[in-house]
């Protein structure tokens, strides 16, 4: 009877115990299961693969899908990519809808998945995983746009680009010019860095102009795929648009950190994120037109503009589809619960400086504010630790003409905060937070380190 | 071998190092021939790595000069063709054009490069030498080459706004040449010293209102212990002697080191003082002052601190100046925060005999009236000095500045920060316990009132460690990999 009344009671403290504590936010759950059986497949084609090639420049053949599939083996096997049920089964419910609207993709062996990486992109390994990058999803409109990404990428592989792409490499190294040419430079004695430069540039223009065909043929045959679908085909254009421009002020206003770590008791120091003065700091605009031609030269890609154009006739001869037809409100989900998934992976990959300007970002837009808040707390304690161990610099960024003015202002504030200002900062963060966060998991813990540090 | 090197000099040498043995990562087999730190003022505004990218004819090599910010972004490859004699030896910055020191050994002529903000050549100059380097080298003692050189051609002081102000040792080694060199326009002047003299030297002090100052000694002969000393300034434009006052006065004499400029036209100077009689080179001095000028040398206010009673308030301080397990004083640098305090940063020494070795950190706070607020010692190890010259028979005075063109002190810098709120102090340090054996890189940083202490330990698996000054608050660590040829960078902020 005691007993039976002890477990009882511990039962219930327990209960109250994990009643009392709110998860901040349910975190996507990958399967290991599907991880293995992706990598397995990938290494079952990789065998296939390498039986099938000639003799002809085999060793060079095996070396790069070597590389390649260990890449991919790393990827796949990584937390930065997502096979939690839901989204994985709605992205291959999508796939699902292209492949059977297009019968010459039928028993194509493919591995599609979303990954947690933050920059907007989607790719094709080319022996055939295509990912799709969380921060990509962050800036689609609708399903149309994912399945354009979609096509765009099958459509890759279906036209085999990526090999080609080897062969094509591994025939010019191989070709008696390009030997000939190795063979001249190594016995010059001067100048040689320079003709050396110049053959490099010739073959990255080459392979780039290349790579932009390729895009071209892509965009068509994604364009061919698409049309079968069902989906707006106006979402081409609307998805090539965006690519144009993406930047985050897409998504959210631009972060200000002046309110975000402006405290009664710990006012923010516009000293913080003042300007000072550079060296050399008209340099960057001022790009020769030689510079300007050779930029323009490496790019990978051609203008969005460029396709929309190539492709506009056709879209406007076939555009009646729907935006959605898959599932609306999850894709819009999917799109928030993404945000989190990648500002978590930024945690888990040691970007410091972006992770807590994701978490910011999204306070300030007022999403996910128990996940921010948490977020915005720990990642300061982790700062904290580092900055005190001389172990800063793999974890944070350092400002860049590449990044936008607020990402650049947090990292100029973060780059000049002493160890004391980072611990005060992070008590007053806390404090301000406190009564709002009261039974949130994760933040007593969190608020007892940093308040530790401020002492 | 592991090693760790602080900043300036060393940090150089040690890139020189690499450069004799490797390329970076091999990538067009390009050899780091030199690096270094661009300041203005106390501030590290960013980084130049010196570079041969490719041979042009017999002669001639082609360099790249890369500058890179102070987050070490690149910002521009600066391309030239130049005989492939040339060393880089040292760089300025002021504030609107960057200067570069190269050195032709075969030719013996050293080039000013001056380029403007857009990073293009603006204008060069040429200085012929005359063969002293390969006189001088005989007796470089444990200095390399590329120390000596710099130490005997490579001052080279920027003026703000308006160009650059050179010091070259002459070919007979006994008196020294300054020349200007515009920024603006292609415009030189040179300054020698005048009078009756055997020997010279000239130490830069800085500059108000645009006058340059110096601090001239003339010796009249080499055993001459009681020299003539006085600040000179020269007018930026023509290089005329606008003034040359005597150090020296009925009461004292006043032997500086250091001025900085402090706004209004006004420059405070850091001496130390003799006794009217004294012989500066041999005796010890009664203290220091610290003497307010206005731009014409005129005296507005000045304030003596005598070793016993300015110090002894902080610690126990012996007749002649000695501070109990401290030694005596050598200021490095004076820096002045936004609201006017000055700081003296300062290294002990101690003298037994023909033996020298350096002794604790010391820093010296001052409001804008300049009373001393508060004295600090940082301990440190001792570390022995071998002097080049002996110095048995100097004044600590003299010996003190024989130790720093030796760089045989422990100091490394100071950067302050853009605002002139905060500074950092770096100096290197040997520890030898049961966790780590080996130099540490440490630092003294002042913000806000506060003064905090931080060390750096060298745990990295490279072959040559060193630290390089960064923006104030951080140091940038570069890790070479001599098996591997690879060079890596990473600040590091210092608490």
């Amino acid at each position: 009877m005691i007993k039976a009344f002890v477990l009882l009671f511990l039962f219930l403290s327990n209960t109250f115990a994990i009643a009392q504590v709110t998860p901040v936010y349910n975190f996507q759950k990958d399967d290991p299961v599907l991880k293995k059986k992706y990598v397995e497949e990938a290494s079952q084609q990789q065998k296939i693969l390498i039986n099938n090639l000639a003799n002809e420049y085999k060793r060079d053949f095996i070396r790069v899908y070597d590389d390649r599939f260990k890449e991919v083996e790393t990827l796949l096997q990584s937390s930065r990519i997502v096979t939690s049920s839901e989204p994985f089964n709605y992205l291959n419910a999508i796939l699902k809808r292209i492949v059977d609207a297009n019968k010459e993709l039928k028993g194509i062996k493919i591995r599609m998945v979303f990954s947690r990486d933050r920059w907007p992109n989607a790719y094709s390994m080319g022996e055939g995983t295509i990912v799709i990058n969380a921060g990509l999803m962050t800036f689609l409109d609708n399903e149309a746009e994912l399945v354009f990404v979609l096509c765009h990428e099958l459509a890759h592989y279906y036209l085999d680009h990526g090999n080609n792409a080897i062969k094509k490499n591994i025939e010019r190294i191989n070709s008696d010019e390009y030997k000939k040419e190795i063979r001249r430079l190594s016995k010059k004695e001067y100048r040689v860095n320079e003709q050396l430069d110049s053959l490099v540039k010739k073959i990255t223009f080459g392979n780039r102009r290349h790579s932009r065909e390729f895009e071209a043929e892509a965009d068509r045959k994604a364009f061919e795929f698409m049309k079968k679908t069902g989906y707006d085909l106006n979402a081409i254009k609307t998805c090539l648009q965006m690519l144009e421009k993406v930047d985050d002020s897409m998504l959210f206003n631009p972060l200000n950190l002046e309110q975000s770590f402006d405290f009664k008791d710990y006012p923010f120091k516009k000293r913080w994120i003042k300007n000072e003065s550079l060296l050399f700091d008209q340099v960057n605009s001022d790009l020769s037109l030689k510079e300007r031609n050779d930029q323009d030269s490496l790019k990978t890609h051609p203008d969005c503009e460029m396709r929309i154009d190539l492709l506009k006739d056709s879209i406007s001869t076939l555009n009646n589809g729907q935006k959605f037809l898959e599932n609306e409100s999850y894709f819009k989900q999917l799109k928030k619960d993404f945000l989190v998934e990648m500002l978590v992976q930024d945690y888990r990959d040691e970007n410091l400086t972006r992770n807590l300007y994701y978490s910011l970002v999204m306070l300030q837009k007022g999403e996910n504010t128990p996940m921010a808040v948490i977020s915005v707390i720990r990642v300061l304690n982790k700062i904290y630790d580092n900055q005190k161990i001389h172990q800063i610099a793999k974890t944070m960024e350092k400002e860049s003409n590449h990044f936008s003015e607020d990402y650049n202002l947090l990292l100029r504030m973060f780059d000049r905060l002493k160890l004391d200002e980072l611990a005060n900062l992070n008590h007053h963060f806390c404090k301000h937070y406190e009564a709002q966060m009261e039974g949130y998991e994760g933040f007593s813990n969190e608020m007892d380190t940093a308040n530790k540090n401020a002492k | 071998m592991k090693k760790i090197c602080a900043v300036g000099i060393l940090v150089l040498l040690a890139l020189c190092s690499y450069s004799q043995k490797g390329s970076i990562e091999n990538v067009y087999d390009i050899t780091l021939r030199n690096a270094g730190v661009i300041k203005e003022d106390a501030q590290v505004k960013g980084y130049y790595f010196f570079y041969v990218s490719d041979k042009i004819d017999k002669k001639n090599n082609e360099f790249i000069l890369s500058i890179s910010d102070n987050n070490l972004k690149k910002i521009k490859d600066i391309k030239f063709q130049d005989s492939k004699n040339i060393t880089i030896l040292n760089s300025a910055f002021n504030g609107s054009e960057l200067a570069f020191v190269l050195h032709n050994e075969m030719s013996d002529k050293l080039e000013y490069k001056i380029f403007s903000s857009d990073g293009k050549l603006k204008h060069s100059y040429i200085n012929e030498l005359e063969g002293w380097f390969e006189v001088e080298k005989m007796g470089k003692g444990p200095r390399t080459e590329d120390q000596l050189k710099q130490s005997l051609y490579g001052e080279i002081y920027p003026i703000k706004g308006e160009g650059f102000i050179s010091k070259v040792l002459e070919k007979s080694g006994r008196s020294f040449n300054l020349t200007y060199y515009s920024g603006k326009s292609k415009k030189q002047w040179s300054y020698k010293p005048t009078g009756k003299f055997k020997m010279s030297g000239a130490f830069f002090l800085g500059t108000i209102n645009n006058k340059i100052l110096f601090h001239v000694i003339k010796f009249n002969g080499i055993f001459d212990k009681n020299p003539e000393s006085s600040i000179i300034a020269l007018d930026i434009e023509t290089g005329k002697l606008l003034f040359e006052n005597s150090t020296y006065n009925s009461k004292y004499k006043l032997f500086p080191s250091k001025i900085t400029d402090v706004g209004n036209s006004k420059g405070v100077v850091y001496s130390e003082y003799y006794s009217a009689d004294a012989a500066i080179v041999k005796d010890k001095s009664m203290g220091f002052a610290l003497s307010e000028i206005d731009e014409n040398g005129q005296l507005i206010k000045e304030k003596q601190f005598s070793w016993k009673e300015g110090l002894e308030k902080y610690f126990v301080v012996s007749d002649k100046g000695k501070i109990d397990d401290f030694g005596f004083l050598f200021i490095h640098d004076i820096t002045q925060t936004d609201n006017g305090d000055l700081f003296l940063i300062g290294e002990g020494f101690k003298t037994s005999g023909l033996k020298t070795h350096t002794t604790d950190l010391m820093l010296l706070h001052f409001n804008k009236a300049m009373d001393l607020k508060e004295a600090r010692i940082f301990p440190k190890q001792s570390n022995p000095v071998n002097l080049d010259g002996g110095g048995g028979l100097m004044s600590n005075q003299t010996k003190g500045i024989i130790m720093k063109q030796e760089q045989k002190f422990d100091y490394a810098y100071t950067v302050e920060n853009f605002d002139k709120t905060s500074f950092t102090i770096g100096y290197t340090n040997y520890q030898k316990d049961k966790n780590y054996k080996g130099i540490t890189f440490n630092s003294i940083s002042y913000y806000e009132g506060k003064l905090t202490t931080d060390k750096l330990f060298n745990n990295s698996e490279a072959t040559i460690s060193a630290v390089l000054p960064a923006k104030q608050g951080q140091v940038l660590v570069l890790d070479y990999f001599k098996k591997d040829k690879r060079l890596e960078f990473h600040f590091e902020k210092m608490n």
